[in-house]
């Protein structure tokens, strides 16, 4: 199970400046990744070139993607689902028959049991956000790239989202795109930066996560974490405990 | 039926004034009546001729109703096609963006020569005079993707072409059915301008009649039941996709 990105270079046109160069990473094994950076950095533009039915829709790209996954999807905070069918009728359609099992638990515990005969237009922002994340969960995937899917939604329940997909899918790659710092700090395995350069970024710094499942790290470990974080993220300068990739 | 009551007081509004108009410039600037009947005269028009005109009337409503319903079967059908990615797909959109600039009225004298002057060459040239406006509004619809509902369908791989079309028509919903209610208004253009050309029914043929005859009475009768046609078949339209576009929202 791996994603092996080498060498990647993005730019909208084939005359402008590249959004990103020369970056890479390297995933190897299933978990809670991470990929943070400031707004406008190139994250969502990156999760889309790993995915294949969705592709960024134009612009020069170089450089070279492997993976041995049958399987990524990519999950983003805007989408929308069909207005004419309620939730519940078009969970039920979208699910593979052997996750519904799966999909009565989710609702329940996401909080969702109560809209389930309601159209997407008439919830809440977060309500909106934990319907689509559902129905991406009980896909059958290697490899999900979740885009800010959570924006809306309050913090505990965030919490106990992230806790039930760490505890479900443990043998998956989840690849979490927020600007929550504090939540990308905690929950991630690993976090992959793309800094804020003048010229589009040249490296994807990349720094150990918290993994927090069962016990609440260490505050200050946090706070730590938190503060190399944002910095890297926001002047892509390297510090001495950090990797290039 | 607000709309109902609504499109009909506003084409009486518009009505009185552009009468209200015509017999003040009459008077002002002291018209014959030869010119601009009188009140009088356009109320005895409408005692003698007016159940003849509404006969009229109702028959080019029909037309245009039936002429615009065939408009709405082919270019649902050609757009449809006309949203396909293949080969097939292009040369739709190209010939239907070329074919569209030319003006259906030039090519109506040819279809009278070989349809005759009867229901058939009305209920061609109307359906023809919707048909493109509608054709194009609908291309458009089904060519535009819609991306924050088609993105999980894609990634999971469960789009299809049909799912596509639904999902493009129940989005676009709103704008389709000003398109319809838009066409609905050429529908009945065509139909009077046909019968006007060349046809011998319709309230086009009965105005063609009272031109030929210098008669401006029946001509404003005629005006004020085209209204009153129109008005009623595009508050009609209306209603009735509000009603499936409830049906279609309702928890």
């Amino acid at each position: 199970m791996y994603i092996k990105c080498q060498d990647l270079t993005y730019s909208y046109f084939s005359n402008s400046p590249p959004i990103f160069q020369g970056i890479g990473f390297n995933i190897s094994e299933p978990g809670f990744y991470a990929l943070f950076g400031l707004s406008g950095v190139g994250k969502s533009t990156l999760a889309r070139l790993l995915t294949k039915r969705s592709p960024v829709s134009s612009g020069v790209i170089t450089g070279k993607i492997e993976t041995d996954l049958k399987s990524i999807l990519y999950a983003h905070d805007s989408e929308r689902l069909p207005e004419w069918i309620p939730i519940k009728k078009h969970l039920y359609e979208v699910t593979p028959l052997q996750n519904h099992g799966l999909l009565n638990e989710l609702i329940e515990s996401y909080g969702l049991r109560d809209v389930m005969a309601k159209r997407f237009s008439s919830l809440s922002m977060g309500q909106k956000n934990r319907v689509n994340l559902i129905r991406y969960l009980l896909q059958n995937w290697d490899m999900l790239i979740t885009d800010e899917v959570l924006a809306n939604v309050d913090e505990p329940t965030r919490y106990t989202i992230l806790y039930s997909i760490k505890r479900l899918f443990p043998n998956r790659i989840l690849l979490y795109i927020s600007h929550n710092a504090i939540e990308v700090v905690r929950f991630s395995k690993r976090i992959f930066i793309l800094p804020q350069m003048p010229a589009g970024a040249t490296h994807l710094f990349e720094m150990p996560g918290l993994n927090q499942y069962l016990q609440p790290p260490d505050e200050k470990q946090v706070q730590l974490s938190l503060y190399e974080l944002l910095r890297t993220a926001s002047c892509g300068v390297k510090m001495e405990d950090r990797r290039t990739i | 039926m607000k709309a109902f009551f609504s499109r009909l007081f506003q084409f009486s509004a518009i009505y009185t004034c552009f009468l209200s108009l015509l017999w003040l410039a009459k008077y002002g600037m002291g018209l014959s009546d030869y010119l601009i009947p009188s009140p009088v005269e356009f109320l005895n028009t409408i005692q003698e001729d007016g159940l003849d005109y509404v006969a009229y009337s109702l028959n080019t409503l029909s037309v245009a109703v039936l002429g615009h319903i065939i408009s709405i079967l082919l270019a649902g059908s050609i757009s449809i096609l006309g949203s396909l990615k293949s080969t097939i797909g292009t040369v739709t959109r190209v010939a239907a963006y070329n074919l569209q600039a030319y003006p259906i009225v030039a090519v109506s004298p040819i279809i009278f020569i070989f349809l005759g002057d009867g229901l058939a060459s009305r209920l061609l040239i109307a359906a023809m005079i919707c048909y493109f406006p509608l054709l194009l509004s609908l291309l458009g619809i089904f060519s535009q993707p819609v991306e924050d509902v088609e993105h999980f369908f894609v990634e999971t791989g469960k789009i299809h072409h049909r799912l596509k079309l639904t999902i493009r028509l129940f989005e676009n919903l709103k704008k389709l059915l000003t398109v319809l209610t838009g066409s609905a208004t050429l529908a009945m253009v065509g139909t009077i301008v046909a019968e006007f050309l060349a046809a011998t029914a319709g309230i086009g043929h009965a105005i063609k009649i009272a031109l030929y005859q210098d008669n401006l009475a029946r001509i404003l009768l005629a005006l004020l039941l085209i209204g009153i046609c129109s008005s009623v078949y595009l508050a009609a339209i209306e209603i009735l996709g509000e009603v499936v576009s409830r049906n279609l929202q309702k928890d």
